[in-house]
C-alpha cells in the first residue's frame, strides 16, 4: 500500500508526494494558504483563475485548450477554497500516466512545466498587468458565481449559516470576497498581487498518482517562496444563539443549525464520531428517527467541521413541518446528550468512517484534501491511523462529546415568501 | 458458471463477464490497487417504463408515473427490518439510483465484502410491501420532488424535454409527481417488481478489489432462479418534430440557466455511432472549442456552469448545451450559428485530431476507479454495448464518422428551456 512522503522545503513549504503506479493518472497541485481578510479576499481569488487561462507559452485560452486536448484531455485549473481563517489558492494540473501517452510524452514534466509555469511567470504585460480580456472574463466570472449560490438553495442556507456564525470575523467573509470588492476590482488593483501573494502564502505543494517528482528541483524551486504560518481552527468563542427566518418563494423550505464546541485536535476524530451517531450514515439518529420514523424530511444531515469548531444540521422540509423538524432534531440531540446511544449505534457509525477513511487512498483527490486538512492540525496521521483511533471509543466519550456542544445558529429560509 | 475474459491492450485491463444459471448476467472487473470494491446490481427499468407488455399477458398495461423510483424506495425494507440496518453491520456505505432506463442498488466497501454482497442479492430479491409501509414513504418521496422543483438545473432539463417530446415519457418527472405518487399502491410495487426484477432482466457488476471464486459462490448461494419471462417495454409513437422551440419558468435564482439542444431520430447506437458523438461535442463544446471561446468572450456562459452531453435511450435522442446566461436567447443564437458554420465548412483535422486524444484520455483516467467503472459497465450493459470496444472506437474514429453525426442536427428541431428570476 503506497504512502504519502512529506518532505520539507522549508519553514513556508512543504511537498507530500503520493506514489502509487495503480493509478492511470497523476495530480500535482500548488495550494496557497493566506489569512481571509476583507482588502485581499476579492483581489487574491481572482489571482489563480487569471494565471490559470492562459500561459507565456500559450498566451491564448482556446490554444491552452488545445495543448491540454492534445496531451490527452490533461486539465489545468485553479481554485478558490475557505478553510476557517484562510483562503486556500490553488493551480493544479492533471493527467494521464505517461505510460498510456501513445506519442511518447513525459506527462509529468509536461504537466509540472505549465504549473510552474503559471506559478512563476505568469501572462502579464510590460507593466505588470494582467490581459484585459481574461480580466473581465474572470471578474464576470467571479459574480456569477456569487449567483449560482443563491440560485442553489441548499448551498444558500448552509451560507447565510456560516455568515450568521461567524459574522464580522475573519471566518464569515466569502472565499470569493464581498460582492461590491469584485465589481470595484481593476486591473491595477493586481499589479504586484501575484507577488504579494506568493511571498506571503504557506504552500502546500502535491505530488500524485503515478509520477515521481524530483524532490531536489521542487525544494530550490520553491526555496525562497511564502511565509512560515501557524495554521489553525476557528477560535472558540462562546455562541449567543441567534434564530434568523428569512422568507424566499421556494417549494421546500430549509433548516440550517450550527452548535460549536471548543476542541482540541487530538479530540477531533471523537467529534466527527458523534457527528456520525448523530447524523451521517443510515444508521444514525436523524436518519432513522427524523426522515424514516416520523417521515419529515428526505435529507437531514450533520457534519462537524473541526476546522471551524462546528457542528452543522442541515435538512429540508415543507414549510408547515419546519418548527416540528427543529423539535425533532434537537430532540434526537437531546438523546444523544442523555447517553441514549447504544452499542450498535455506536459501532455503525465507526464501521461507517472507517470504510470511509480506508476508501481515501482510492481517489488522488481525497489523498490531497485528507493531506491539506492535516496542515492545520499539524499531524502527520494517515486515514489508517484515524481509523485506529476512533475504534477506540467509547459510548461515554461520544456523549461528553455531544454535552460540549453549543447551540451557536438557528436559520430558516421559509418557502412561499416574495 | 463459464466466464468470458475480455482484455484491452490500450487500457492494460481486463475483465470476466458470464450468465449465472439463474439468468443473472454478471461482470467482474478486479483492480488490485485501491482498497475499495464497488457492487453494482441492477434492473432495466426506469421512469420512463410506465407501460409495458409481459410476455406471458395478452395486452399492454399502463402504471402510475414514478413506481420504479418508489419501488427503489422500498426495496431496501424487508419484512425482518431495513436492508441499511444490515450494511450498517458490515460497514459498507450502501445506496440506490433510478434513471430513466434503469434501477441501480449499489454499495462500497473495504471490508466484509461477501457479506455485504449477500445483503445486496438477499434484499433486492425480497420484496415487502405493505399498506402501512408505502403510505409511510409518501411523505419522504414527497420532499424528494419538492426538492428538486427548487432545483434550476433539474426543471430547466425536464422543461425541455417537455418542450421536445410530445408523448414519450421520458418528458415526465423521474420521480413522478405529488398526485401521481399517492395512487401507488402495494399491489403497483408487486406488479412492477415481478415484471422487472426478474433475473434474465437485471445484471450484476463488481469493480474492485475481490476473489472471482468467492464471488461466484456468493452468487450460487444467493441468486434465486427466475421464471422465464420477457417484458416489451411499450412507448407511444414519437414524431421527429417538437413541440414547441421555447419553454421558460420562473424560480427563485439570480441569474437565468438555460438548456439549449437538438432533437434526434432515434436509434439503436452502436459504439461507434457513440464514440462520433463523443467526438462532435467535445469539437463544439469543449473548453478548447471555438465555439466555447465565443460564447465566453460574449458573456454569454461562464466556465464553472456550462455543459455538453449526449442524452439518448429506448426511443429519445439529444445533443444538447446548457448553464447559466445572462442572455440564454443569445446563447442559443451563437450555438446555432456554430452548428450551422461548422455544417457548411467542415470540421477541421485539426479540431478532430485534439478532440479524439482527448477522449482517449478521459478514458483511460475512467478506470481509475471501481464506482466510475461499475457505473460504465452497467450503463453499457442495458444498452447492449462493451466498454472496450468503446475505446478502441474512439482510437479508429475518423473525421467523416463525425461530420455526420454534426449533418444530421436540425434547427428546425431544436428547443430552448430557460428558468428566468422571479
Amino acid at each position: 500500500m503506497s504512502e504519502i512522503m512529506t518532505y520539507p522545503i522549508s519553514g513556508a513549504a512543504v511537498l507530500k508526494s503520493f506514489i502509487d503506479p495503480g493509478f492511470k493518472t497523476m495530480r500535482v497541485s500548488v495550494n496557497m494558504l493566506t489569512p481571509l481578510t476583507r482588502p485581499t479576499a476579492a483581489k487574491y481569488a481572482i489571482l489563480p483563475p487569471l494565471a490559470g487561462r492562459a500561459t507565456r507559452e500559450y498566451p491564448d485560452y482556446t490554444a491552452l485548450g488545445q495543448k491540454l486536448s492534445y496531451l490527452y484531455g490533461a486539465s489545468f485549473g485553479s481554485g478558490v477554497q475557505k478553510i476557517g481563517e484562510y483562503q486556500a489558492l490553488s493551480l493544479s494540473a492533471g493527467g494521464i500516466a505517461s505510460r498510456y501517452a501513445f506519442g511518447g510524452e513525459d506527462m509529468f514534466a509536461e504537466l509540472s512545466g505549465l504549473l510552474l509555469g503559471a506559478l512563476f511567470d505568469p501572462l502579464r504585460d510590460d507593466g505588470g498587468l494582467f490581459p484585459e480580456d481574461g480580466f473581465i472574463q474572470e471578474k464576470r466570472q467571479m459574480l456569477e458565481q456569487k449567483d449560482a449560490e443563491f440560485s442553489d438553495k441548499m448551498v444558500y442556507a448552509h451560507q447565510r449559516c456560516y455568515e450568521l456564525l461567524f459574522e464580522d470575523r475573519p471566518a464569515g467573509l466569502d472565499r470569493l470576497g464581498a460582492r461590491e470588492d469584485i465589481e470595484a476590482l481593476t486591473r491595477e488593483d493586481l499589479r504586484g498581487a501575484w507577488e504579494e501573494l506568493i511571498s506571503g502564502a504557506r504552500f502546500e505543494i502535491f505530488t500524485l498518482g503515478d509520477c515521481r517528482p524530483d524532490v531536489e528541483a521542487i525544494r530550490e524551486r520553491f526555496a525562497g517562496v511564502g511565509r512560515a504560518r501557524d495554521l489553525g481552527p476557528v477560535p472558540y468563542e462562546e455562541p449567543e444563539l441567534r434564530r434568523v427566518t428569512e422568507c424566499q418563494p421556494v417549494a421546500q423550505s430549509k433548516l440550517t443549525m450550527a452548535l460549536r464546541a471548543e476542541v482540541p485536535a487530538e479530540e477531533r476524530l471523537v467529534f466527527q464520531l458523534m457527528s456520525a451517531v448523530l447524523g451521517e450514515p443510515t444508521s444514525s439518529k436523524l436518519f432513522q428517527n427524523v426522515r424514516e420514523k416520523q417521515s419529515l424530511c428526505y435529507y437531514c444531515d450533520s457534519a462537524f467541521s473541526w476546522v471551524n469548531n462546528a457542528l452543522f444540521i442541515e435538512s429540508g422540509v415543507e414549510t408547515e413541518n419546519l418548527d416540528r423538524a427543529e423539535e425533532a432534531i434537537l430532540g434526537q440531540l437531546a438523546a444523544l446528550q442523555r447517553g441514549e446511544v447504544t452499542k450498535e449505534e455506536l459501532e455503525y457509525a465507526k464501521l461507517y468512517m472507517c470504510n470511509s477513511l480506508r476508501a481515501v487512498k482510492d481517489s488522488l483527490h481525497r489523498v490531497e484534501s485528507w493531506y491539506m486538512s492535516r496542515a492545520f492540525d499539524r499531524s502527520e496521521m494517515s486515514p489508517g491511523q484515524a481509523a485506529d483511533i476512533l475504534m477506540k471509543y467509547t459510548v461515554d466519550d461520544v456523549v461528553e462529546a455531544a454535552n460540549r456542544l453549543r447551540p451557536a445558529v438557528v436559520y430558516k429560509l421559509k418557502g412561499g415568501g416574495e | 458458471m463459464e466466464l468470458q475474459k475480455i482484455e484491452s491492450a490500450r487500457a492494460g485491463d481486463f475483465y470476466y463477464k458470464g450468465r449465472h444459471p439463474s439468468g443473472l448476467d454478471v461482470y467482474l472487473y478486479p483492480k488490485e490497487n485501491g482498497s475499495s470494491t464497488r457492487a453494482v446490481f441492477g434492473t432495466k427499468y426506469g421512469s420512463i417504463d410506465s407501460c409495458f407488455q409481459r410476455s406471458d399477458e395478452p395486452a399492454p398495461e399502463t402504471v402510475p408515473e414514478g413506481i420504479a423510483h418508489y419501488l427503489e424506495h422500498k426495496l431496501f425494507e424487508s419484512e425482518d427490518g431495513d436492508a441499511f440496518a444490515r450494511y450498517a453491520e458490515t460497514g459498507a456505505n450502501a445506496n440506490a439510483f433510478t434513471g430513466f432506463e434503469s434501477t441501480c442498488y449499489v454499495f462500497s466497501c473495504t471490508d466484509r465484502l461477501y457479506d455485504s454482497l449477500r445483503i445486496l442479492l438477499d434484499f433486492v430479491q425480497s420484496p415487502y410491501f405493505t399498506e402501512e409501509t408505502v403510505a409511510k414513504e409518501q411523505g419522504i418521496i414527497g420532499q424528494e420532488i419538492k426538492m428538486y422543483e427548487d432545483s434550476p438545473g433539474w426543471r430547466v432539463f425536464f422543461n425541455y424535454l417537455q418542450a421536445m417530446y410530445h408523448r414519450h415519457p421520458v418528458k415526465n418527472d423521474a420521480a413522478g409527481t405529488i398526485e401521481s405518487i399517492a395512487r401507488i399502491t402495494p399491489e403497483y410495487l408487486y406488479r412492477c417488481y415481478n415484471t422487472f426484477y426478474n433475473l434474465n432482466n437485471m445484471v450484476l457488476v463488481l469493480s474492485g478489489k475481490f476473489d472471482v471464486d468467492k464471488v461466484l459462490g456468493v452468487c450460487d448461494e444467493m441468486l434465486k432462479p427466475s421464471p422465464t419471462l420477457s417484458v416489451r417495454r411499450v412507448f407511444p409513437e414519437e414524431p421527429d418534430t417538437i413541440v414547441k422551440p421555447l419553454i421558460e419558468q420562473r424560480l427563485s435564482v439570480a441569474m437565468p440557466v438555460f438548456q439549449f439542444g437538438y432533437k434526434e431520430s432515434a436509434k439503436k447506437l452502436n459504439e461507434h455511432d457513440l464514440a462520433a458523438m463523443s467526438a462532435l461535442l467535445t469539437i463544439l463544446g469543449s473548453d478548447a472549442s471555438v465555439t466555447f471561446r465565443r460564447l465566453l468572450d460574449s458573456g454569454l456562459i461562464n466556465e464553472a456552469s456550462f455543459s455538453r452531453d449526449y442524452f439518448e435511450g429506448s426511443g429519445y435522442a439529444t445533443v444538447m448545451f446548457g448553464g447559466e446566461s445572462r442572455d440564454p436567447e443569445a446563447a442559443a443564437e451563437l450555438i446555432r450559428g456554430e452548428v450551422a458554420r461548422l455544417q457548411r465548412e467542415g470540421i477541421s483535422e485539426d479540431d478532430f485530431r485534439w478532440a479524439k486524444r482527448s477522449l482517449y484520455g478521459e478514458s483511460i483516467a475512467s478506470l481509475n476507479h471501481a464506482v466510475s467503472i461499475g457505473s460504465w459497465i452497467t450503463d453499457f450493459a442495458f444498452k447492449g454495448l462493451e466498454l472496450f470496444t468503446y475505446i478502441d472506437a474512439l482510437a479508429e474514429l475518423t473525421l467523416p464518422q463525425v461530420q455526420k453525426k454534426l449533418e444530421a442536427l436540425r434547427d428546425d428541431r431544436s428547443v430552448l428551456s430557460v428558468i428566468r428570476p422571479i
